[in-house]
Formats: C-alpha cells, sequence, structure tokens
C-alpha cells in the first residue's frame, strides 16, 4: 500500500496533534452542552472516533451516509439518505464531522436537511478543506488543514474504496489511477 | 395546459370525486400512484418513493429536497403535455396564480366523515375518529412545512365544496362547470410562459424537461447541480464589456450559469489555453466594471478533476480532443 503513495502532504503525527487542539476547542466550547457529533460516513469514520475521543465532554456519536454522484447516476437522479441519522437531533448541539470539503455541494445538501430538522445548534467540524475547488460557501468552525487541489487519501479518504486505512493524508502515484 | 388541484379531507369524498372527473374530462389524474410511478422511473428507490406520499407519517420531513422539489418538477413536466387533475400533493400552490388552474376544496362536517371512514375503512367509530384526525394532521403537517401555508384556509381555493349533501358525482358535475365558465383551457395554454415569468427562461425549460445546452460539459455540470437540488439558471445574462462611440455594446460576457440562491454566476472553461487568455481578459474587464458580481470560474483543469472525482469519464474524452 505504501507502494503507492506519492507524496506525503500531512504526516500521522501532525493530524493526532491538530486533532487534539480541535477536541480541547471544542470541549472548551461546548462545555455544560449536549453535544452530538454528526460523522458523515465512509470518509469521516476515522477522523470522527480520534476527535471524540480528543473531546472531553460525554458526547453523542451517530452516523449518517448520502448518495453521491457518479458514471452510474441517473439523468434526472437526485441526492438523498442512504442510511439516516439513528436519533432526532431536535433541540440538540449537533457538530457535523465531515473529512473533506471541496465542493461544498455534499455538505450544502447536509446542512440543508439537518436544519430542517431543527436542532438547538449546527455547525461543520472538517479535517480537510480544498478551496480551490468550492462551489458552494459554507462556513466550517472548525478546520484541520488546507489542503492545495490534488486529490488525497488517507486517515478515511479512500480511492475506490481503498487507502482509507493510512495514518497519514497522501497522494496517489499515477499509475494507481491508470489501473 | 388547464389544471384542476383538489385538495381534500380523509371523509370527504374528495379521492372519489377526483376519479369521476378525470372520467368525464379526459384529464390525467396525478394522485399517490401515479407520483410514485413517476418517481420510480426518475430512479429513486421502492423506499423513498414510499416516504414522498403526504400521509407517510411525515417521512418527507427527513428530506425536503427531494420530497417537495422533486414533486413539483414532476407535475411541472407532465403540465407541460397534458390536463391535469393534482389530488393532493400542494397542488394548489404549485400552480397559485396560474391563469389556467382552479383549485378546489372538498371538505365535509365530521360526523358525516366518521360515518363514511367507518364504512370505507370497516373501523369503529373511535378508529375512524383516530385515522381523521391523524390525516388531517399529516396533510396540514405536509403542506405547512413544504409551502407554509395552512391547508384549511379557504383563501387559497376557488371553490369549497361541502360533500354532505353533495355526491361524488355531483361535486365532479359543479367542478366541470366551473372549469367550463372559467375556461381553463383557454386561460391554460401559455403554461410555459407563465412558468418562465414564475420561475425563469431556464429553469422553466429545465421543469418542464426542455433540453437547453448546446455543449456536454455544461449538461454535466448541470446534472451535477440537479443531483444536489441546487437551482440554477443557463446563461441569463450577458454582462457588456466595449461600447462604441454611439454607446453600442461592442463586447459582452456571458457566464454559463446563475445560482441563485446562492447569488453566484459560473464560468466553465473547457477550451484551448490560448483561448483561455482571451477569455481571462473578459473576465478581468468583466470583474473591473462589475464589482458586485459573484463570479467563479472553473478552468478545463480544475473542471475536469472535478468531473473526474465523480467519474464522469466521457465527458472528459468528449473535452479533450488531444
Amino acid at each position: 500500500m505504501l507502494d503507492d503513495i506519492q507524496e506525503v502532504l500531512i504526516e500521522a503525527e501532525a493530524i493526532q496533534k491538530r486533532v487534539k487542539e480541535l477536541g480541547e476547542e471544542i470541549s472548551r466550547n461546548y462545555a455544560g452542552r449536549d453535544l452530538l457529533l454528526a460523522g458523515v460516513l465512509r470518509g469521516a469514520a476515522i477522523f470522527l472516533v480520534d476527535l471524540a475521543r480528543a473531546i472531553s465532554l460525554p458526547v453523542e456519536m451517530d452516523f449518517i451516509a448520502i448518495s453521491s454522484y457518479g458514471p452510474s447516476t441517473k439523468t434526472s437522479g437526485v441526492v438523498s439518505i442512504r442510511k439516516d441519522l439513528d436519533d432526532s437531533i431536535a433541540d440538540k448541539d449537533v457538530l457535523l464531522v465531515e473529512d473533506i470539503v471541496d465542493t461544498g455541494l455534499t455538505l450544502g445538501y447536509l446542512l440543508r436537511i439537518l436544519q430542517a430538522r431543527q436542532p438547538k445548534s449546527l455547525q461543520v467540524v472538517a479535517l480537510l478543506d480544498k478551496p480551490a475547488r468550492r462551489i458552494v460557501e459554507h462556513p466550517i468552525a472548525y478546520k484541520g488543514f488546507e489542503i492545495p487541489d490534488k486529490f488525497v487519501v488517507g486517515y478515511g479518504l479512500d480511492y475506490k474504496q481503498k487507502y482509507r486505512n493510512l495514518p497519514f493524508i497522501g497522494t496517489l502515484k499515477p499509475e494507481v489511477f491508470a489501473r | 395546459m388547464a389544471i384542476i388541484t383538489i385538495s381534500r379531507q380523509l371523509g370527504s369524498g374528495g379521492d372519489e370525486a377526483a376519479k369521476l372527473l378525470a372520467k368525464e374530462t379526459g384529464f390525467t389524474l396525478v394522485d399517490k400512484a401515479r407520483i410514485e410511478t413517476l418517481a420510480g422511473e426518475q430512479g429513486l428507490s421502492g423506499p423513498e418513493v414510499d416516504q414522498m406520499a403526504e400521509d407517510a407519517g411525515r417521512a418527507w420531513a427527513t428530506n425536503r429536497v427531494v420530497h417537495v422539489d422533486l414533486v413539483q418538477e414532476l407535475i411541472l413536466n407532465l403540465a407541460s403535455e397534458e390536463d391535469l387533475i393534482i389530488l393532493g400533493h400542494g397542488g394548489q400552490f404549485i400552480f397559485r396564480g396560474f391563469p389556467g388552474s382552479l383549485h378546489v376544496r372538498i371538505i365535509a362536517n365530521r360526523p358525516i366523515r366518521i360515518r363514511r371512514v367507518v364504512e370505507a375503512f370497516q373501523v369503529d367509530e373511535a378508529e375512524a375518529s383516530r385515522l381523521l384526525e391523524r390525516s388531517d394532521a399529516d396533510r396540514g403537517a405536509y403542506i405547512r412545512y413544504h409551502y407554509g401555508e395552512d391547508v384549511e384556509e379557504p383563501s387559497h381555493y376557488d371553490l369549497v365544496i361541502r360533500t354532505d349533501a353533495i355526491s361524488p358525482a355531483e361535486a365532479a358535475h359543479l367542478i366541470i362547470q366551473a372549469s367550463e365558465v372559467m375556461e381553463l383551457k383557454v386561460k391554460g395554454k401559455d403554461l410555459q410562459g407563465w412558468l418562465e415569468g414564475t420561475w425563469g427562461r431556464e429553469e422553466a425549460r429545465r421543469l418542464t424537461g426542455i433540453p437547453a445546452f448546446a455543449h456536454p460539459s455544461e449538461e454535466e455540470f448541470a446534472r451535477v447541480l440537479d443531483f444536489y437540488r441546487i437551482r440554477w439558471v443557463y446563461e441569463p445574462r450577458a454582462f457588456a464589456l466595449a461600447w462604441d462611440k454611439e454607446g453600442r455594446i461592442t463586447e459582452a460576457f456571458t457566464p454559463d450559469f446563475y445560482l441563485p440562491d446562492l447569488d453566484l454566476y459560473i464560468e466553465l472553461t473547457t477550451l484551448k489555453q490560448d483561448l483561455v487568455t482571451e477569455k481571462n481578459r473578459k473576465i478581468r474587464r468583466l470583474k473591473e466594471l462589475y464589482p458586485e458580481v459573484k463570479l467563479k470560474v472553473f478552468y478545463g483543469r480544475d473542471f475536469r478533476s472535478l468531473l473526474t472525482k465523480y467519474g464522469s469519464s466521457e465527458v472528459k474524452k468528449k473535452e479533450d480532443p488531444k
């Protein structure tokens, strides 16, 4: 797996340090409140479990998955929920946990549907921000790293469902895409 | 096209009146079953289609974007081809203000509704009463949630029929007479014009299924926006960039897309590098002359990687003949 890596953009240690900082900041800001971490499957799974352990509050954890646009999407297909949150978020302080924000299209959809459920508050924590590709802007309250417009894998992010278990964020060698 | 919308209480006989009306007029009945069939054809899964029903225990609240926008789109698409009778589903609000529409509300007094529900569902009075309450609450919530309106409010309707002493066939007859008096078919001839006035030209074309693209990359991009239920307008405005001595426009720039909810223009630049330079000059000029306009430019490389991530290799090939 490591042979497929072109370049390591963010080392594992740097990620852990930043996740710890985010956890501390979130712990301070949400002290005395009921915080629910809502992770977006599958990319945010690894980030969410590390982040949750860096938060010193008794948080709830839940997950949501939505369909994504792809080659098999029908002409008039629309985004939809593949796996919904298990519990109601009404009147809860919700932190939507994303692995990466790039175009902002997925995030925009998630914020729209979650906001409609009337949480007490709804904010976003994203490990990675790729602003070069942004189409739709949304406020990201907690941001891990800003990255250049490169296709990255690792720490939850995949290429064809692989490489999520890399402990760092990196890019793939061009020949991997040609396989 | 002529549009008759029917909003009804459970136990009012409205469903039966709508069926008879469809039979008499030859209009297409758009009811729950029809919406489900249409949505199924659009690639929605069975459970998702089930959730679209007004009475699905508020399941629609989990996915407003799909369940209200798609219903609207399906109905408007159909309305461009056929005269319709729309049963429920907020038809009175989708076609609010359309000259060729007649909005009907069908009601009955509660004891009569209970008696009809007892007969229709073979339940006791207590259960019938519960069914009525749940149906009223669900239908009311659907309209309040999606359109912010009170379904019971009489001013939403051209005609309110109380069926205590009126049979479904008589109700259908009253509606036919009203539609003839109002000359619905004549007034409803220009649905496209009304849609364009209400929604904007390209949105109207999109809603009624008229293709508007010359370039596959634009079509693909629009598809991505549609997928995420983001409203867009195709080439809605040309910005003048240069004028001659008489004040005539000699150069203009028309961005590919406008996203009204974001107040954002988008330009997709998929040309060769030498042409990009010329386009960049125009974009710089536009930003000087119209600093208030928000414009986002996706260059060939960005745009291709955007689509590549979504796996659209077909567009990539068409875009890049090299």
